[in-house]
């Protein structure tokens, strides 16, 4: 009994916490969206030239197949969050001098993770069922066939997605937007596993599951039916409708969707195995913590400096004894030291971020600019652009944001200009990392005198800056740009769709139109960005 | 140099007033600003750092308002926050050097500036530590650094010597009262032995409303005559506490002396004593409060 209400008060706290805040609302606005979206045809379910007639059924199930498939995805970012947020407020340290157990938190934490996903799912389902009566197809509602695919389909989805939330965050290393990139190849496996094989082991969303047992269906009713099923346009008019009520009881469909709920259960065990409880040298991954001792960067910038430092020890400036006399006059300042120079700020700006990626990250940054330099300009550009390009996603996404997560934007903000002098540079840094990452790609294109892959190239660098600063700035934190990110990157330049392919990889997407698209957004997003940040400044 | 403030007023959420009508004016020295938790002193700071607008009023520096015009006053402003962070990956002279580089001080002066505020605040030899190794208290006189950097005409700490220890706190007190000279600084704090050391004005806020502005030496002589000592056994301690405004009470062999603040001699066997700041704090504080209870 006291188990339980641990658990429940350890969820009600961080739901309460989370619903009483503005993203909670945007995630219920973005639901509500995705119902009209739905309702409108945007999402449809359509079997070649069939669909479902809108009973509750059909609806149902259109709507907690559009659920499954976008929280499985967007639910994850949105949830990830819990447990970092009790580290970055402390409140985590409070808690791990409580008898609370390491499961009873991890249970609590994927309970209020399950909640607020849940509370998404609630607003679908009476979408759906206002989206019935908006079809105008048939008025007989239905309360079961209408919440039965909710049930089979989208609850083990955000069981799932609750837990594996809570696993990603008590793992330090991916805990933070490195964990946001290796959720999205995670998923993007399990999906097209789940769709390719239609094996229980990958088909979390159910997709598979729900296909199999339909075209089952649909091949005894239907003579002219030969098979095919789309979500949103296919290509192929639909202009036959069938009517379905509903899935019967069926043990392998119930059992398959069970499997996950299972697989759920087994995340948050493993879970509550690998939490440390707030203790970095604890737990099953310790973390290294940032050493007292100089790291590789600092001696190098020692070696870089051993000449200044030997005459400042000369002139008694390193003296450890004289540091601790009593009292040190500060001379005064010649007012004309105080002259801006827009170069030291942007040195800074590069310094601070680049300074806390380690020396892997420079390891990989320098093959693949080896790589694009080997390859000729077209493939290069093709080819491994995308890569080159993925690879500072943590670099940008933090853009924005720094100052609030690490506390120090009263420091800035009360320096004069800072919107004027330290802003621009912030964004003109993260254009200058992109430069730097894809310089293999530019210098090729260059020596290949492809002045319009170039100029597309200079758009995507622009481009990407401005989106990571202006999604930063109004969000306060790198997820959102990681998850829009990485998604549209997969969809436009990793498949090269024409009008998504920001870093304009193939000649296709080079056309006017789109280059000056982007230019106009990345103008845009940078007046967006700077709006946020003067709202922050003049808070 | 001259900082105004004139009706200033936040409201917080729509109804909460952390501040209300307060007006104050500055000239060089040291402002001692206490007040109880939750008084509006942060509150009052971060207006006066620009760092949040007022909801009413106005502060002017030099006469020009700092709402309308807030870079006017932040070329001259020095202000370490409350609470405040740091980048973790960076060593003590590469955050400097990048707070200097957003303050418009870059280059060699910059370079010696930090040099000479790492020795003030006694983190030379800590110098290329990464930030994310210091101690609460080390990130604290990084903070005081920081706020020196563009020798400010205007300097604002809120709470300067949370987590530092006693020899730094001296440190930091006499730092203060050096550089006081030809600026403006303004201390805020709950450790009235603080302004005690350095304030030359005092200022008591109390539910957001400025109690008094005034010298030490004249808030001292307000309870002139009127703080007493007695022994009492322990027992008595939570009725002298239910009955006087206790100001401290310290454990001894021959029983609990007492420190009382009162118009009277609340004793037979009551002494009257020299009063402190604190002493005097206090009165103003409960007289305060009483006046706002009725």
């Amino acid at each position: 009994m006291n188990t339980v209400r641990v658990l429940y008060h350890l969820a009600r706290a961080d739901f309460l916490e989370r619903v009483r805040r503005y993203s909670f609302l945007l995630t219920l606005v973005g639901a509500v969206y995705l119902g009209y979206a739905v309702i409108v045809g945007d999402f449809g379910l359509s079997f070649a030239q069939y669909r479902g007639v809108n009973n509750s059924a059909w609806v149902g199930l259109q709507m907690a197949m559009s659920t499954a498939l976008l929280l499985s995805l967007g639910g994850f970012y949105i949830v990830k969050n819990t447990v970092d947020r009790d580290l970055q407020t402390r409140v985590g340290q409070i808690l791990a001098t409580t008898p609370i157990g390491r499961l009873d938190y991890v249970l609590g934490k994927a309970f209020s993770n399950f909640a607020v996903l849940g509370a998404a799912m609630a607003v679908l389902a009476v979408a759906a069922a206002l989206g019935q009566f908006w079809a105008g197809e048939d008025y007989r509602f239905k309360l079961w066939p209408l919440l039965h695919p909710f049930l089979l389909f989208a609850l083990p989805v955000i069981a799932f997605v609750a837990a594996l939330a809570v696993l990603f965050e008590v793992i330090p290393w991916l805990r933070g937007g490195f964990g946001n990139v290796v959720y999205f190849f995670l998923y993007m496996f399990l999906l097209v596993c789940g769709l390719e094989t239609h094996t229980a082991f990958t088909d979390f969303v159910g997709i598979g599951a729900m296909e199999s047992h339909l075209q089952i269906w649909l091949f005894a009713k239907l003579p002219d039916y030969r098979g095919g099923t789309a979500f949103g346009n296919s290509g192929e008019p639909v202009v036959k409708t069938f009517v379905w009520e509903g899935f019967g009881w069926s043990r392998e469909l119930l059992s398959l969707r069970l499997y996950w709920i299972g697989v759920a259960l087994v995340i948050v065990l493993l879970a509550a195995w690998l939490f440390d409880r707030f203790d970095p040298a604890g737990g099953f991954f310790r973390v290294r913590p940032i050493s007292a001792e100089p790291s590789w960067w600092h001696l190098l910038a020692r070696w870089r400096k051993r000449a200044a430092t030997a005459n400042a020890r000369g002139n008694g400036v390193m003296n450890g004894a004289a540091a601790r006399k009593p009292m040190v006059r500060l001379s005064p300042l010649n007012p004309a030291a105080l002259r801006f120079r827009a170069a030291a700020v942007l040195l800074a700006e590069l310094r601070l971020m680049l300074k806390r990626q380690r020396w892997w990250w420079y390891v990989v940054a320098a093959g693949l600019l080896i790589a694009s330099l080997a390859n000729p300009g077209q493939e290069g550009r093709r080819e491994l652009l995308p890569w080159v390009w993925l690879w500072p996603i943590l670099v940008w996404s933090a853009m924005g944001t720094r100052e609030a997560r690490h506390q120090t934007d009263e420091l800035i903000f009360s320096a004069a200009h800072s919107l004027r002098r330290q802003f621009p540079a912030a964004w003109l840094a993260g254009v200058i990392v992109a430069a730097l990452m894809g310089s293999g790609v530019a210098l090729r294109l260059l020596l290949a005198r492809d002045w319009a892959g170039l100029l597309g190239f200079a758009v995507g660098a622009v481009f990407i800056s401005s989106l990571a600063l202006a999604m930063g700035v109004w969000s306060g934190t790198g997820k959102l740009f990681e998850a829009v990110y990485i998604i549209w990157w997969y969809i436009g330049p990793v498949h090269h769709d024409r009008n998504l392919d920001f870093m304009f990889t193939s000649p296709q997407s080079l056309s006017w139109g789109v280059l000056r698209f982007y230019l106009l957004a990345a103008f845009l997003l940078f007046g967006i960005a700077l709006l946020g940040r003067r709202r922050q400044i003049q808070a | 140099m001259r900082l105004t403030i004139e009706g200033v007023g936040k409201v917080y959420s729509g109804k909460v007033w952390a501040l209300k009508q307060f007006s104050l004016e500055l000239g060089p020295g040291v402002l001692g600003l206490v007040g109880p938790n939750g008084a509006g002193k942060t509150t009052l700071m971060r207006i006066l750092a620009t760092v949040t607008r007022a909801t009413e009023g106005r502060v002017t520096w030099n006469g020009v308002d700092t709402g309308r015009s807030p870079d006017a006053l932040r070329a001259e402003l020095g202000y370490l926050p409350q609470d405040f962070g740091v980048y973790p990956n960076l060593n003590a002279i590469e955050f400097l050097e990048y707070l200097a580089a957003v303050r418009g001080l870059a280059g060699r002066p910059a370079r010696r500036r930090i040099d000479e505020l790492l020795e003030v605040v006694n983190l030379l030899e800590a110098r290329k530590r990464p930030l994310g190794s210091f101690s609460g208290g080390m990130k604290q006189r990084i903070g005081i650094a920081q706020a020196l950097l563009n020798d400010p005409k205007l300097l604002i700490v809120d709470e300067p010597t949370a987590g530092l220890d006693p020899e730094e706190r001296v440190h930091f007190r006499n730092l203060l009262s050096e550089l006081a000279g030809q600026r403006v600084v303004i201390l805020s704090t709950h450790i009235v032995s603080d302004v005690e050391a350095t304030a030359t004005q005092m200022a008591v806020i109390s539910h957001g409303r400025l109690v008094t502005h005034t010298s030490p030496e004249a808030l001292l002589k307000s309870v002139a005559g009127k703080v007493w000592e007695w022994v009492i056994p322990s027992s008595a301690l939570a009725k002298v506490k239910e009955s006087f405004l206790l100001s401290a009470a310290t454990r001894r062999s021959d029983g609990v002396h007492v420190r009382v603040v009162d118009e009277e001699s609340p004793h037979p066997d009551a002494t009257p004593i020299p009063p402190t700041l604190e002493d005097a704090y206090l009165d103003c504080i409960s007289a305060h409060c009483e006046a706002a209870a009725t």
